[in-house]
């Protein structure tokens, strides 16, 4: 054996068992979120509107100018480490996604849904919004 | 799936139904959709008489959890009457971190079938 290959081989081994530490705790600590999404229309259908078109999201009001709520938008959330998952990261984006593809303008009266008799389950989340058009 | 093909299928024949409705079945469909989603599942399937919905795979604290798909059965009894069978199968990846999602959406359907009946007049 020349000498410093026993060096060069246990540093490579150390190396290797960090990064694989190092990336199991990242996924046990922040595992992933999965978000799950539905809309139901309450009369009519709409056509979706385009990736980018605006959502106005209204937590807690509503808009002041006329409006008619046309969807159900439910999402389920699901944050599989320690993290928490919340209405404006995790929520938000998808009522967004869901209220695009019902061809809605704006989200309001949004809840968030409890759900009993879970398990093997973490950090699991669900909301419901109405998602309205502008007249 | 047709109304007499849902009787047929192996998870509903002979079976009592989960659930029975005092609602048309369009109404029951659309209630099963709500459920599906709460429980965190992607509609695979969207039939008039048949849902299917999968829950994603998932890595983290419980590797391996989701991958369960989850199947409701609507069987119109009559114009104002839908029955209902739920059925969730387990796929061999990640079998250890699944579980049968059926009280949950059947708990779901009550909830929502029950909250829009208190707000029809």
């Amino acid at each position: 054996m020349k000498r410093g290959e026993g060096d060069v081989g246990g540093r490579f081994w150390r190396t290797a068992i960090a990064c694989a530490l190092f990336c199991g705790t990242i996924i046990l600590t922040c595992g992933c979120a999965t978000e799950v999404g539905s809309h139901t229309f309450l009369g009519k259908t709409y056509p979706a509107k385009s990736a980018d078109h605006p959502i106005d999201v209204y937590t807690d009001s509503l808009p002041e100018r006329p409006f008619e709520r046309v969807a159900l938008l439910d999402i389920h959330c699901e944050s599989q480490g320690f993290l928490e998952t919340n209405l404006e990261n995790d929520g938000v984006p998808e009522l967004k996604r869901q209220a695009r593809a019902a061809g809605c303008d704006a989200i309001v009266e949004i809840s968030e849904r409890k759900l009993d008799n879970w398990s093997l389950e973490t950090r699991t989340k669900t909301f419901s919004a109405v998602g309205i058009v502008y007249r | 799936m047709s109304p007499e093909q849902v009787l047929a299928h192996e998870d509903v024949a002979g079976k009592e139904p989960a659930a029975v409705y005092q609602a048309p079945i369009a109404k029951v469909r659309e209630a099963g959709i709500r459920a599906l989603t709460f429980v965190g599942c992607k509609m695979k399937i969207d039939e008039p008489c048949h849902l299917r919905g999968r829950r994603p795979n998932k890595m983290g604290l419980l590797v391996g959890s989701g991958g369960e798909s989850v199947e409701i059965f609507l069987y119109p009894k009559s114009e104002n009457q839908t029955q209902v069978w739920v059925d969730t199968d387990l796929s061999f990846v990640g079998i250890a971190g699944q579980q049968s999602w059926d009280k949950q959406v059947v708990e779901q359907l009550n909830s929502i079938l029950n909250t829009q009946t208190k707000q029809t007049p």
